[in-house]
């Protein structure tokens, strides 16, 4: 990521996105940075710029924060929000029969490991990184008009990863429907090609032999489920026979890349089938 | 055992890139030292996108990953001996004048015609020779060493003779070797040498 100020805006966004995750509404945030003084302090200042205009972006403030010097420029930030009890999201309450949705297209990690191979440029990422920027706020609110029974937002565990938070929480299964994940232009041309960060080997590890996939899935389809996430979409379980609208005001909100992946199914699956 | 690339201690994605430069500046199998497993599955897949044979062995700080390119290419390994020069190098022999050295001139031309013979004679010939000045004369009005040139011509020889020197000489009529050249041709030919030799 080049430009500091995109940084910053993707830092925030990826920060507020627990609190949308959750049905609530972000209320202040506090700076974390760690930098070199090298780099210049411009660079730095825009960096906040990104962060803070993303937060006032979702109707929230920053009110403080904490520095220190560092060999690497590290950006992140801490957010409170508020919710309602009686609409609060959490990862547990899948119930089998509803149907999953995704909010934003996978593979933000695949491309920018792409990226750091220079085999793909700026340009060709432009879509993913617009993607990291937009907050989870349009999602969010669309899910507020649905019987939505769990939710959880996408980032370093992959989706599979989060989904097998949702797997541990409740006493279902799930299926995936590979063909139906919305994937980045490009990601599943990368991951051929070996980009895959390390953290996509972690996520399959640690999620084990709870996710399986059916004969005709490809080994790079597969893999790609667990790509670790920057700011990633949202992942609700919803009423089966609500998905299909649910999908179509996701879109019209303007989250293009929202699709119905899968579906909860009974536990005695005992995992995550993938097919 | 023994490996060609050490990508220990690299981070995602540099072991692939290692890899990728390798399968375009070798040719024949090589061998890379990964010491993480995610470096072993990328390296692996990606040499298997590319069309090679993936062998992978543990090594006792990591795993040795075997890239062997498509048959065809391990073939034309075996084949090729190692003492064969490269092929690449390109000799250039500029001839500025119809005589060699400064001395008597009846003398020079003789040595003149008797180089040219002798190049005829060597295995290690010119890949191009240009003739400029009073050289043109050599492949004009010189029946003797026009042959010999043209023998060069006929092992493979490019021949380029100076357009401005045939005019200035009445020559260009008479031509019996090569082609007419101009400056460019020819001050781009002899910066691209690899080996010059000049008379």
């Amino acid at each position: 990521m080049d430009d500091p100020y995109t940084f910053g805006q993707i830092a925030a966004a990826n920060a507020l996105s627990d609190v949308y995750a959750m049905g609530g509404k972000p209320l202040t945030a506090m700076n974390l940075v760690a930098f070199p003084c090298a780099l210049g302090l411009d660079v730095l200042k825009r960096i906040l710029l990104g962060g803070v205009d993303k937060v006032h972006e979702a109707g929230a403030a920053v009110v403080g924060g904490h520095t220190i010097e560092d060999r690497e420029p590290k950006y992140g930030l801490a957010v409170t929000g508020i919710v309602r009890p009686s609409e609060m999201t959490t990862v547990g309450g899948a119930r089998p029969g509803d149907s999953l949705v995704l909010t934003k297209p996978l593979g933000t990690g695949i491309l920018a490991t792409a990226l750091k191979g220079e085999l793909i440029d700026e340009e060709a990422m432009a879509e993913a990184i617009e993607s990291m920027r937009t907050l989870n706020r349009e999602a969010a609110e669309a899910l507020k008009r649905y019987d939505v029974s769990a939710c959880t937002d996408v980032t370093g565990f992959g989706l599979i990863g989060h989904l097998y938070d949702m797997f541990r929480a409740s006493d279902v299964s799930f299926e995936l429907r590979s063909s139906e994940v919305p994937l980045f232009d490009g990601v599943l041309d990368m991951a051929s090609m070996g980009m895959m960060p390390a953290g996509l080997y972690r996520n399959r590890d640690f999620v084990g032999e709870v996710a399986r996939k059916a004969d005709g899935v490809g080994t790079d389809t597969f893999d790609v489920l667990f790509d670790p996430q920057t700011s990633g979409g949202l992942l609700a379980s919803v009423r089966g026979s609500d998905a299909g609208r649910l999908v179509a005001e996701l879109r019209d909100r303007g989250c293009a890349g929202a699709c119905e992946i899968g579906k909860v199914i009974e536990a005695r699956a005992k995992g995550i089938m993938v097919t | 055992m023994d490996f060609d690339i050490d990508a220990r201690g690299l981070t995602c994605p540099k072991p692939v890139i290692k890899v990728k430069e390798a399968l375009s500046e070798r040719a024949g199998p090589f061998v890379i030292l990964v010491d993480n497993a995610a470096a072993r599955d990328n390296v692996s897949r990606f040499a298997n996108n590319s069309g090679c044979a993936v062998e992978v062995t543990d090594h006792h700080e990591g795993f040795l990953v075997s890239v062997i390119p498509g048959d065809e290419t391990a073939l034309k390994v075996e084949e090729v001996p190692v003492t064969c020069p490269a092929p690449t190098v390109k000799k250039v022999l500029f001839i500025g004048a119809d005589e060699v050295g400064r001395g008597d001139r009846e003398l020079g031309t003789t040595l003149a015609k008797a180089f040219l013979y002798a190049c005829t004679e060597n295995e290690d010939r010119p890949d191009l020779v240009i003739f400029m000045n009073s050289g043109v004369r050599l492949v004009t009005e010189n029946d003797e060493t026009a042959a010999h040139v043209r023998t060069l011509e006929g092992e493979g020889a490019e021949v380029l003779v100076c357009g401005t020197c045939l005019d200035f000489y009445g020559l260009k009529e008479l031509l019996q070797a090569g082609r007419v050249s101009n400056m460019y041709e020819i001050q781009s030919a002899l910066t691209s040498a690899d080996r010059l030799v000049s008379l």
